[in-house]
């Protein structure tokens, strides 16, 4: 795992959520966010700190503000229901994998607060799935 | 408005009062993470969402950065607080300062 891997997932999530919208909207995000994780990368090498650590913070930011993302999404863009759905079920897979990478991660590392974000990812993901679940009935 | 809203605009203020008028997302972060003492960053969706809406309410503005200053890596977005946003950054900074809760009007009184 390395940073600029995670500043790729980052970056592919990004182009993910903002298809469909007018393109100067969507440019705006994707160039501002790849400003950020640029700046991000190089701060904290500058900063001397390790690359597995810069990647887990960036992963964290990710994992941070996804359903801020989604929430922005909905209001940048027209309401779409399957786009939505799509959305929706991307975002559950996505913190289900993040959970289970902390958790291993944090018993690697015997860091309980990490693990316990991850048991709270996986909760959140099996939330979003029934919600998303009982909205399509 | 939220409480990471009224968190960016007195980082905005006090960014602005040590001479640097203009931030960009990244550097925002940094600073709101010396501010409040926090461990970790604020995510990318929930900065990025919350400059959105204080651009839209029209207490801070933004511009691409010069091409030029951008010495080859990716350019940055360039907030600044506007004299609206100053004026709320102010009441809310006043009001933390008095103790009670601010009074988060976007408009000068």
């Amino acid at each position: 795992m390395t940073p600029e891997r995670i500043a790729a997932l980052v970056a592919r999530w990004v182009r993910f959520y903002t298809r469909d919208l007018p393109t100067p909207v969507a440019r705006r995000r994707i160039d501002e966010i790849d400003a950020d994780l640029h700046d991000h990368i190089a701060h904290d090498r500058a900063h001397g700190m390790s690359e597995r650590r810069i990647a887990l913070s960036i992963l964290s930011r990710m994992a941070r503000g996804a359903a801020a993302d989604a929430s922005w999404r909905r209001q940048a863009g027209p309401r779409k229901g399957h786009a939505m759905k799509l959305l929706r079920a991307l975002l559950a897979v996505l913190a289900i994998a993040i959970g289970v990478a902390a958790i291993a991660y944090g018993q690697a590392d015997d860091a309980p607060g990490l693990g316990l974000l991850g048991f709270l990812f996986i909760g959140g993901a099996v939330v979003l799935g029934v919600r998303t679940f009982q909205r399509s009935r | 408005m939220l409480p990471l809203e009224t968190e960016i605009l007195e980082t905005a203020l006090s960014l602005r009062r040590s001479g640097h008028a203009s931030f960009h997302g990244f550097g925002l972060a940094r600073a709101m993470r010396e501010q409040s003492g926090s461990r970790s960053l604020t995510g990318h969706g929930t900065l990025y969402k919350a400059l959105s809406r204080l651009e839209e309410s029209g207490l801070l503005t933004s511009r691409w950065e010069d091409a030029a200053a951008a010495e080859g890596r990716p350019r940055r977005r360039l907030y600044e607080l506007t004299g609206q946003g100053a004026h709320v950054a102010d009441q809310v900074r006043a009001g933390k300062a008095a103790g009670r809760s601010p009074r988060l009007a976007s408009e000068p009184a």
